[in-house]
């Protein structure tokens, strides 16, 4: 018994060590002054200490921008597909619809094809209606793609809210559409945040549409800005400034998780086993 | 689930109802999704000046660029896959294990799957970097090679590069989707096996793997529909280098379209890497539901 403790341990040990140790080096490297970061081989330990690369950061590149955007682009999105998303989910989970099951597989189906093959069409519509350099080129293909999960998700919880509650409210002379936004929407707010937190999570992420329709650099977002610095200097890596930023913005999503946490495996594993 | 009763159809205005609340989404889908993706088939099928053509086809299909990535994107997505499903369930066996800090051990497991792809492979970009990254002098120091290794210029290392870093970021993600599965096995079946005598070894090769299959088939199966479109990893760690190693189908796209502007072989590509889809899609369906009737009485 207190051998198999003991293993289990190690385990946890090995467990810990596997998710953290890149990051430890990460962070090792960007407090380091150049010196320091540059030699080779590597010191893997703190000889030396300072916050330079995380002031630099500011200084050579429009952190502060990328992060605007990346907000105003995956806020929007989330909004608009919570907003349609519950809806299509009421009809599926309550009206049940002919036609609803097919349509929730299709809805499955069509968010395996990856946006690479989608990718021309869309640059195309989006020069074609000025919109390249846009937020919406960003906030409709993310809404899009953003769907089928949202529809899953919502309406495998608005079936477990009784449909009385909904026949009440028409009773009491609410339309269709009041009911479900005054009494069904209300109490699918567990799932709701779960999908907004993912969803979020999902469009801050999203990197291929955004190389693609944000070429402007006042436009871009935190992930194509982050991963194409080193393209804006000719001589050297700036490895300790790209690192420092690239670990400032992952703090908002690692404060998320620290409260989001089980809204977001229980997300996760409902859109693994039922999706 | 119980079914809960559902609205009653012959109630006045019942289609009109559908078509308000479903039609938002079919519209966005119908626009975002939908039309680029038939416009690609007819880019494909077209010429310039816009006659019907297979020259398209013909180009890819005779190409050996074509099939490397074929290649290159099945390869990955198989072993990255088998890798991480196998890592992932045993740290799930691990996990659900009492334990002190199990909480927060599962806070940390959800760091690398929380991390945008683009920035975790601009960090693993920098640990593998040759003189000054501490990845390839910590394997030398470990007298595991000779030298340290040029991950990001040597071909077959690059592409074990892309595995590590995807594994890196999605074993704990598999490892908390199992764990849900193994939670979800009754604990009186342990105990009844255990009252009988069985021991560890016995108990996980004839109660928890039978009993997970279903989940694991499932996590496998998507995951790998997942890990098939890889672009942000293999865009930003290798550039699908060094030479075309690592070109997997979604920057090989990438590349024809907007590097040499070539937007039907572009087209054309797609329209192959959805047909790959659509075909695992099929197996996916067909082996679920077979899953489904022989492990659900």
């Amino acid at each position: 018994m207190r051998l198999k403790r003991f293993f289990l341990y190690v385990g946890v040990a090995i467990m810990a060590f596997y998710c953290l140790f890149p990051i430890y080096f990460l962070v090792l490297d960007s407090f380091e002054p150049t010196n320091v970061s540059y030699s080779s081989p590597p010191i893997l330990y703190p000889v030396a200490f300072t916050f330079s690369n995380y002031i630099g950061v500011f200084k050579d590149i429009p952190l502060l921008t990328y992060i605007k955007n990346s907000t105003i682009v995956s806020l929007s999105a989330t909004a608009i597909v919570i907003l349609i998303g519950s809806m299509a989910a009421f009809a599926v989970a309550k009206i049940r619809f002919r036609g609803s099951s097919p349509f929730m597989n299709f809805l499955l189906i069509l968010g395996f094809f990856p946006a690479a093959t989608m990718i021309f069409p869309l640059y195309e519509m989006f020069a074609n209606f000025h919109l390249l350099n846009n937020y919406l080129s960003l906030i409709l293909p993310y809404t899009s793609v953003s769907i089928p999960l949202t529809v899953w998700i919502l309406a495998t919880y608005f079936e477990q809210i009784p449909t009385a509650l909904y026949e009440a409210a028409r009773v009491d002379g609410m339309s269709r559409f009041q009911a479900f936004y005054k009494i069904i929407l209300p109490l699918g707010i567990p799932a709701v945040s779960t999908v907004a937190i993912l969803n979020f999570i999902a469009c801050w992420n999203e990197f291929i549409l955004a190389l693609t329709f944000m070429t402007k650099e006042n436009m871009r977002t935190i992930t194509v800005g982050i991963s194409m610095i080193s393209g804006r200097f000719s001589y050297q890596y700036p490895w300790g400034e790209i690192i420092a930023g690239a670990l400032l913005v992952t703090v908002p999503l690692v404060i998320i998780i620290f409260i989001a946490q089980e809204k977001i495996i229980s997300g996760l594993t409902a859109g693994a086993i039922k999706g | 689930m119980p079914k809960q009763s559902v609205i009653p159809k012959h109630e006045k205005g019942y289609w009109r109802a559908v078509f308000g609340f479903v039609s938002p989404v079919v519209v966005f889908f119908t626009i975002f999704q939908i039309y680029p993706l038939m416009k690609n088939v007819w880019l494909s099928f077209t010429t310039i000046k816009g006659g019907f053509t297979l020259n398209n086809y013909y180009q890819i299909l005779t190409s050996q660029s074509f099939w490397q990535s074929t290649w290159i994107t099945v390869s990955f997505s198989l072993i990255s896959v088998s890798i991480e499903m196998f890592i992932g369930f045993i740290f799930a066996l691990l996990l659900n294990q009492e334990f002190r800090g199990r909480k927060a051990l599962r806070t940390v497991f959800l760091i690398p799957w929380a991390l945008p792809t683009a920035i975790m492979a601009t960090g693993w970009k920098f640990l593998l970097q040759h003189s000054y990254g501490p990845f390839p002098w910590l394997l030398y120091w470990l007298h595991l090679v000779k030298a340290p290794p040029y991950f990001l210029s040597t071909p077959n290392l690059a592409f074990i590069s892309i595995i590590m870093a995807d594994a890196w970021k999605t074993v704990p993600f598999c490892a908390l989707l199992l764990l849900a599965g193994l939670q979800a096995i009754p604990k009186d079946l342990y105990e009844a096996m255990q009252v009988d005598g069985a021991g560890w070894f016995f108990q996980l090769r004839k109660l928890t793997v039978p009993l997970m299959i279903p989940a694991i088939v499932v996590t496998l199966m998507f995951r790998f529909l997942q890990a098939f479109g890889v672009f942000d990893l293999i865009w930003v760690l290798t550039n699908g280098g060094p030479g075309n190693a690592t070109m997997a189908l979604s920057p090989f796209i990438y590349q024809q379209t907007f590097n040499w502007l070539d937007v039907r072989s572009g087209a054309a590509t797609s329209v192959m890497m959805a047909i790959y889809i659509l075909v695992l899609v099929v197996v996916v369906w067909t082996t679920r539901s077979y899953i489904g009737r022989r492990y659900t009485q």
